[in-house]
């Protein structure tokens, strides 16, 4: 699902291009090389907040659990509910006197995973969809988008629910539930993009010169469609962490005792009246690393956008 | 979209979904200690060993008719369940709805009017925060912070126990689970009015409008924002989406004795009638709010036609 804006911190740095005519423009980003988007994403300011704050979550998501060699499912009830702060546990502990710190790292390198990879097997799925319904047109391409209709005529978590409900809870059909749900967006965002590079010049030369229609699909059309599938990729990401956390706090994703931040947010219902800092750490854990995915969105789009 | 397609596409989804899914409802229904004679009759009594397409048939006529069958934990008819939750689920979505809509548009037309201003900034940022932001943790905000910490609102339910149903009784317990279904699509509707009308006050007409002597907030109301609505009324496409989705989060957080509740429910005790009754009954209420929407573009933009 397509965030539309973001924080303006991007919008108000006016892109190079803006007032550019389009001929111009196209010329512009058409020699943009890879050097030369990278340039444009550092200097771009929601993009290097946004990068930061994920590099540093999945770098302590990654390597504290090495650091930190506290087991996250090592119950104590002698040690319940330990406030923020007290020795040997800096995040205190839960109501089974669960260490707060290992389990929000260990549960983070699961919650982020599931993300990445569902935005990843939706991202690829729905844009080899697409591609292929924008570049064949007709028959095909009605087919492909009438069944997608179909999957778009339910709600976005009503349908990872039915997939989970039919193959059972747990964090590899949650993530894989998320994945087949937003597969339609992304097959409509691709064929557009498709239908519009399909009936430029370089589409009729690369013919010209003797490309099947296989290649020019996979190479011509697929070397002009990536800046902006990544794009969106990263753009969801964080759309797809709180979904897939979102099945695991309703008891449909990763089941205990393993942590992820969905579930441990549905355990900290339960003693959220007597240690409200505690329960909140997951939530803010949640929230931080979604802002972060959705800034590198966002920076990543403006820099794409002129180049489709 | 068209109407039936999708209304029968979502129907074989649901069905195939869930009689692919593990676990006998004869079984969950008899308990461990049920001889497989006992487990074989009261499939046969259910109709459950017929082959699927037999059962799909005998369902959706049945459905055509009005009836959605029997539910098999709870020994009602599920167009009673469904059409009594209906009501509870739609007293919380539909303000929902109009909350999110309004204030949504009211920041979006504000933020433009004094684009670059704290306020500007303010909302920006609260926008990009919000939509960062998974329902199910900013419930759990709320009730920690309105509920626990300051007591002035009731944690859950949608009347107080025992107590009588009244509109004054209601409102109290309507108020968060409203506010947290509405925060994240309010806050895409304002990104999105943001940008839509900012671009409307750099067209042409404006400056037009102005210098005719067409007043800063006439021009501003009248003839940007009339002009913004279609992309405004294409997110609300996806704000149905956004609060059909968290209304099952919603309704499970605040125990609010909606559809939603109700099909989470029913997934946990493999209940199929109750899960396609209620997955059913909310795939329609957003493919008609969807057709209610692409019937307002015709109205909002002549140019725009909707093909039967």
């Amino acid at each position: 699902m397509a965030k539309i804006s973001g924080l303006d911190a991007a919008m108000e740095s006016v892109p190079p291009w803006e007032g550019v005519p389009d001929s111009e423009q196209e010329q512009r980003v058409r020699g943009a090389s890879p050097l030369e988007m990278l340039q444009r994403l550092l200097r771009n300011r929601s993009a290097c907040a946004g990068g930061l704050i994920v590099v540093l979550t999945v770098a302590c998501t990654v390597l504290g659990p090495i650091v930190d060699s506290v087991d996250p499912t090592n119950i104590n009830p002698i040690m319940h509910l330990q406030p923020i702060g007290s020795a040997g546990h800096p995040l205190g502990t839960d109501l089974l006197g669960r260490d707060m710190l290992a389990r929000l790292l260990d549960g983070g390198r699961l919650s982020l995973f599931a993300g990445v990879v569902s935005a990843l097997i939706s991202t690829v799925l729905g844009v080899l969809l697409g591609m292929v319904a924008g570049f064949a047109g007709a028959l095909l391409d009605n087919l492909i988008m009438r069944l997608l209709d179909i999957l778009l005529g339910f709600p976005f978590i009503l349908l990872a629910i039915l997939i989970v409900a039919f193959a059972g809870p747990s964090t590899v059909n949650a993530m894989i539930a998320i994945a087949i749900a937003s597969i339609p967006f992304f097959a409509r965002i691709t064929r557009g993009l498709v239908m519009s590079l399909k009936a430029r010049e370089f589409v009729t030369a690369a013919y010209a010169l003797g490309a099947g229609h296989t290649r020019v699909l996979f190479v011509h059309i697929l070397l002009n469609l990536w800046p902006a599938i990544v794009a969106t990729l990263f753009l969801n990401i964080g759309f797809m962490i709180t979904q897939t956390s979102a099945l695991s706090f309703l008891g449909l994703g990763t089941q205990p005792p393993t942590p992820d931040w969905g579930t441990m947010l549905a355990d900290s219902e339960s003693y959220m009246g007597i240690s409200t800092a505690i329960a909140s750490l997951p939530g803010i854990a949640i929230v931080v690393s979604v802002i972060g995915f959705n800034l590198l969105g966002n920076g990543l789009r403006d820099v794409v956008n002129g180049a489709v | 979209m068209l109407l039936v397609p999708v209304l029968l596409g979502v129907s074989i989804v649901v069905f195939v979904a869930l009689h692919l899914a593990p676990g006998d409802p004869a079984e969950v229904l008899l308990g461990a200690l049920a001889t497989p004679t006992e487990v074989a009759s009261l499939r046969h009594q259910l109709g459950l060993d017929q082959p699927w397409p037999v059962q799909y048939l005998k369902w959706i006529s049945q459905v055509l008719q009005g009836n959605l069958g029997t539910s098999i934990t709870l020994h009602e008819s599920v167009r009673s369940l469904v059409g009594a939750r209906l009501l509870s689920t739609l007293i919380l979505t539909i303000p929902a709805f109009l909350l999110a809509t309004v204030c949504g548009m009211a920041a979006g037309i504000a933020s433009a009017r004094w684009r670059g201003s704290p306020f500007a900034a303010i909302v920006n940022v609260g926008a990009f925060t919000l939509v960062s932001m998974p329902v199910y943790w900013l419930g759990l905000i709320l009730v920690i912070v309105f509920s626990l910490r300051l007591g002035i609102l009731p944690s859950g339910g949608m009347y107080p126990a025992g107590g009588e149903e009244s509109l004054g009784s209601l409102l109290p317990h309507l108020i968060m689970p409203c506010l947290a279904l509405a925060a994240a699509p309010a806050a895409i509707i304002a990104q999105v009015t943001r940008s839509a009308v900012i671009d409307e006050l750099g067209q042409e007409y404006v400056r037009t409008a102005r210098a005719k002597g067409v007043g800063l907030w006439r021009s501003l109301l009248a003839h940007a924002t009339r002009n913004a609505l279609v992309p405004i009324v294409t997110t609300l496409g996806l704000e149905i989406n956004y609060i059909i989705g968290g209304d099952v989060l919603v309704e499970t957080i605040f125990s609010w004795p909606g559809i939603g509740q109700m099909l989470v429910q029913a997934v946990f005790s493999r209940d199929y009638p109750i899960v396609l009754g209620s997955t059913l009954a909310l795939a329609i209420i957003f493919v008609l709010v969807n057709l209610v929407i692409d019937g307002l573009y015709g109205y909002l933009d002549p140019r725009i036609t909707v093909r039967s």
